[in-house]
């Protein structure tokens, strides 16, 4: 882990420790800080708007914040099922062939509550998103999943750290035509960003695995790799797992597969 | 002290027995004449039946009564868990009745009464109930329909038109009889049964998003495409409007004062009425600041001299 300095964080993985009266991180145009008075309030400013949060701790010298990347994108007003992401170019998958690229899925920039003793994450207070998010349906308005829509590019080479973290997708076409694919829905699942720190990029913890077996479904299995044992963390998992279309899903279930419907 | 009571117990006692021995003989003779004897059976709407019969059949109804009690308890408690609780209510009850129908009936049988002279009474008092609970069955099978046909649940938001006023509201209560509603303006209506089963129901929590469609009118001095593009951004703006389906905003049609175009957009249910208010007082803020006008109908009149 990385002390830094006050006011000079804009990198992730990086925390610091409240030592006197007040803390300082500035990210992009963001601004947030750590106060104490009576209370310890928890502040992040961007332009006029204000989000505040007092943090009731027993030892408020061993309160500090940690800035890292994830992927649940949440909001408290309605549940959000997945990524619908649009291939701003549309693909087409040669007839019996193997293909493999990266795509950037949107994530937040969560800010985490840590301990000095511990120096890992304990509680994430508050997340925000860089980019506006938008919203899509994926299905019919009745059954259909609210999903977080980004047109994406796919193999870009290089994915801005505060926006999208890197997924690997590895996609097949089991059938005797060519098919063409323009979108592709993730179910909002246990991923989890790991941040880079050599090469500065985020990384998903996973592959997205497509076969193509028919023109009216294509079956997607998401494989989530095991976390790599370097990086330190206390991983906030997201179970809100609802985009499954055939068979049950229990929370616990790490290997979903995801069937997506006629025209992919 | 001792002595005085014995003096007066022998005085009490002197007294007495005087007294009884003064009695005539015809005043016991007419006591025994009035009291009669215990009957050995009575008559029961022209049915002579024995007290012993009576004693019998009034036990069945006990213990008719008391069955039909534990009986409802055990299926309330046994149902709990695979019916609603309205229905579990309305289950129990039923049963209930059917028990207390059938104890009061094998009652009847076993005393022997004679119910044929209460059938003609009976044929027209039964009509009488019959056109008086009329409405209350008519609610109990519709109740038994609405439970089948899960038109909502309680909590769901909903739209009932048709017969009745609009009502739109959450269900709080759904019973055999009636249901409740609390109105989005915070009063509880209560409908009955028939009344909703009959009704055109709008239930608003089985989709997962719903469309707004807002129809406005602007002047016909204005550029048709710039207002269209005016709306789009103040569409664009609100984060929580979908991107797909994708919003429509068009022209609908030339009307007599105003140009009038249609804005169709899609949100997430929960979020249905605010988006929507939100959206028209910005519609309305934004044409304000760019001096579109939205007419209000206007005639012209010519008269020729």
């Amino acid at each position: 882990m990385i002390m830094m300095e006050k006011e000079s964080i804009n990198l992730y993985k990086t925390f610091e420790i409240l030592s006197d009266d007040s803390l300082k991180i500035n990210i992009l145009d963001y601004e947030i800080n750590l106060l104490t008075n009576k209370n310890i309030v928890y502040q992040r400013k961007n332009n006029n708007e204000v989000t505040k949060t007092i943090i009731l701790a027993k030892d408020k010298d061993k309160i500090g914040l940690m800035i890292y990347p994830i992927t649940s994108i949440e909001n408290n007003k309605f549940n959000i099922d997945g990524f619908y992401l649009k291939f701003k170019d549309e693909i087409l998958l040669d007839s019996k062939q193997n293909s493999e690229f990266t795509i950037g899925i949107p994530i937040q920039i969560g800010v985490f509550k840590i301990k000095k003793d511990y120096k890992k994450m304990d509680k994430l207070i508050d997340s925000f998103s860089i980019d506006k998010i938008s919203y899509g349906l994926y299905g019919e308005p009745q059954k259909g999943f609210i999903c977080i829509y980004k047109e994406v590019e796919i193999n870009k080479n290089k994915y801005d750290i505060y926006k999208e973290a890197e997924i690997k997708i590895k996609i097949k076409n089991n059938l005797k035509k060519p098919v063409k694919i323009n979108k592709i829905i993730i179910p909002m699942n246990e991923y989890v960003v790991e941040y880079d720190e050599k090469n500065k990029y985020n990384v998903i913890n996973g592959t997205i695995k497509i076969e193509v077996d028919s023109r009216y479904d294509l079956q997607q299995i998401i494989k989530i790799d095991e976390m790599s044992e370097s990086i330190e963390l206390v991983i906030v998992k997201f179970t809100n797992i609802k985009l499954i279309r055939n068979g049950t899903i229990s929370h616990n279930q790490t290997l979903p597969d995801f069937i997506m419907e006629h025209g992919y | 002290m001792i002595e005085f009571f014995s003096i007066t117990s022998l005085i009490k006692t002197n007294i007495s027995n005087s007294v009884l021995s003064e009695i005539p003989e015809s005043i016991t003779n007419i006591s025994n004449e009035v009291l009669p004897e215990i009957p050995k059976s009575i008559n029961v709407i022209g049915t002579d039946i024995e007290l012993l019969r009576i004693v019998s059949t009034l036990i069945i109804l006990l213990v008719g009564f008391i069955f039909a009690k534990l009986f409802k308890r055990l299926v309330t408690r046994r149902s709990k868990k695979q019916l609603p609780h309205n229905i579990n209510i309305s289950f129990s009850k039923t049963i209930y009745y059917i028990i207390i129908a059938i104890t009061v009936f094998s009652a009847i049988g076993y005393s022997g009464i004679n119910l044929s002279g209460l059938v003609v009474a009976g044929g027209a008092i039964g009509i009488i109930i019959g056109f008086a609970t009329q409405s209350l069955f008519s609610n109990l099978i519709s109740g038994l329909f609405l439970y089948i046909d899960k038109p909502f649940k309680i909590g769901d938001p909903v739209l009932i038109t048709g017969k009745l006023p609009e009502i739109a509201g959450n269900v709080t209560k759904i019973t055999s009889l009636s249901c409740r509603f609390k109105l989005f303006n915070g009063t509880e209506v209560r409908l009955p049964n028939s009344e909703v089963f009959t009704s055109e129901i709008h239930n608003f929590y089985n989709t997962v998003v719903r469309r707004i469609e807002v129809a406005v009118g602007v002047s016909y001095k204005h550029d048709a495409t710039q207002v269209i593009k005016i709306i789009n951004e103040i569409i664009s703006n609100n984060e929580f409007i979908l991107v797909v389906p994708s919003p429509k905003i068009y022209v609908n049609e030339f009307g007599d004062s105003s140009v009038n175009i249609n804005i169709w957009f899609w949100v997430p249910t929960k979020l249905w009425f605010d988006i929507k208010m939100e959206i028209l007082e910005e519609i309305k803020k934004t044409f304000d600041l760019n001096n579109i006008e939205i007419p209000f109908p206007q005639r012209s009149i010519h008269i020729n001299k």
